[in-house]
Formats: structure tokens, C-alpha cells, sequence
């Protein structure tokens, strides 16, 4: 049989314990009304969230159209080669493939899965991602295999005279 | 609202139990909503279809309006 134990008269116990006399179990107790309220606080959050989502497509690049910008001129990428560039702005990177004489592609560099740079496979055909091996089809950016669930956005090219110029961005 | 109140004080605690937590369950269902529009849209956002933001953040503005609403109704 336990003894039963014997409570110390307030008085007696030390300073501290008159000074904070709340309990550790009801320190951590969280009420109804306070988790209700907590629910209203995260569902202003969420609502925040649509907010800026709404705002970035409000604002975004692709309401004002993207600027024509040269990206190299053709003499500087041979055949199967992958040149890098940044395109629309110097925070996007961004790849240019010749797949022929006449044949140029480039895409954004950013996994659509985590953002992981993607490169250019030539013996294979196709652009992976190292991070956690994603694979794009060279020809138009679509998924090959891995788990990127959106294709690589594309960047349309014009050549003009003897340079390449990216003339936009389709996701 | 001070009628709620009012009608409030003079329920059984029992009554007063069932209102809080029929309140924390449409207040669960109204987060659980905003989460799949908050997904949904940033998916969409992502994928470039520009046709899902402005109606998710209206609806999610509805439910945060409703769920705040709610809290009038939270007995004492």
C-alpha cells in the first residue's frame, strides 16, 4: 500500500513557489476557446496565403509580356552542346541546347520537383535532374520519368541574323 | 448578440459542451477547406493557369469571415 502523501501548508513552501504558483500541467494547458481561436488565427494565414498567390498572378512577369534578349550568337554552341544563360531576369537560370544545325531548344534550369539544376544528357537525349533523378525530354521539356510533376518551362527562340534571342517563357 | 449571451448563461454545461465542439468542428472544416484552396491554387499558380488564384482567395476570404464570425458564438 502507498503512503499517502501529506500536504505541505503554503506557508512553508519556499518563496518562489508563492511567486509562481501555477503548475507546470496547467502552464501547458491549452482551453476549448483557446484552440478555437487558434483555428480562426490559421485560417487567417491560409487566407493570407491565397492573398499573395492571387497578388503574384495579379503582378506577375506574365501580365507585362517578357523582354526580347540576346542569349549568344550561333557560332558559340556547337552541336550538342548546352550553353547557360539567365532569362527573363539575372535570379532565372536557364539552359540552351543545339540539337542540330538548324535545331535549338532552352528551357528554364529549375526542376519543376524541388528547383535542382537540371542538365543536358547528349548520349542519352534528354535533360536530368541530379537531385533526385527526374528526366525531361529534350524535344519539348515534358516528363520522362522521376518525380518533377510539370514539364520544364519552355523558352521560345528567334534567330535572327547570327544570334539567338529568347523571346519569352510558356509553362 | 448579447441576447446569445444572454440565452447562453441559462444552458446546461452539457449544452455548452456540444456548442464548443460543433464550433471547433466547423472551424476544422473551414482550415481543412483552406488548405486544398490554398494548394490548389498555389498548383495552378505553379502550372501557369491564371484562372484559380482570385477565386481561391475569395473563397478563402468567405471561410476566414464565416470561421470568424463563429468566434462570437463561443460560449464563456
Amino acid at each position: 500500500m502507498r503512503p499517502q502523501s501529506v500536504e505541505t501548508p503554503r506557508s512553508a513552501e519556499p518563496k518562489w513557489k508563492n511567486d509562481f504558483p501555477l503548475d507546470y500541467g496547467e502552464d501547458e494547458h491549452v482551453s476549448r476557446r483557446e484552440f478555437a481561436k487558434f483555428l480562426v488565427l490559421t485560417s487567417l494565414g491560409l487566407f493570407v496565403g491565397n492573398c499573395w498567390i492571387a497578388l503574384k498572378q495579379w503582378f506577375g512577369p506574365s501580365k507585362g509580356g517578357f523582354p526580347q534578349i540576346r542569349i549568344a550568337a550561333l557560332d558559340q554552341i556547337r552541336i550538342g552542346e548546352m550553353l547557360q544563360f539567365r532569362y527573363p531576369d539575372e535570379k532565372s537560370p536557364a539552359i540552351l541546347i543545339r540539337l542540330s544545325e538548324t535545331e535549338l531548344v532552352a528551357y528554364g534550369q529549375k526542376c519543376t520537383h524541388l528547383s535542382c539544376a537540371v542538365y543536358w544528357e547528349p548520349g542519352d537525349g534528354r535533360i536530368a535532374c541530379p537531385c533526385h533523378h527526374g528526366f525531361f525530354d529534350v524535344r519539348d521539356g515534358h516528363v520522362l520519368a522521376g518525380p518533377p510533376p510539370r514539364s520544364l518551362p519552355r523558352i521560345p527562340l528567334r534567330i535572327q541574323g547570327a544570334d539567338i534571342f529568347a523571346t519569352g517563357v510558356e509553362i | 448578440m448579447s441576447d446569445i449571451k444572454d440565452a447562453q448563461k441559462n444552458i446546461t454545461a452539457q449544452k455548452r459542451n456540444a456548442i464548443l465542439a460543433g464550433i471547433i468542428s466547423i472551424l476544422c472544416i473551414f482550415v481543412i477547406a483552406q488548405v486544398w484552396l490554398l494548394t490548389a491554387a498555389l498548383e495552378a499558380y505553379l502550372a501557369g493557369n491564371p484562372d484559380v488564384a482570385i477565386p481561391a482567395a475569395l473563397v478563402a476570404a468567405g471561410c476566414f469571415a464565416l470561421a470568424a464570425g463563429l468566434l462570437r458564438y463561443l460560449p464563456d
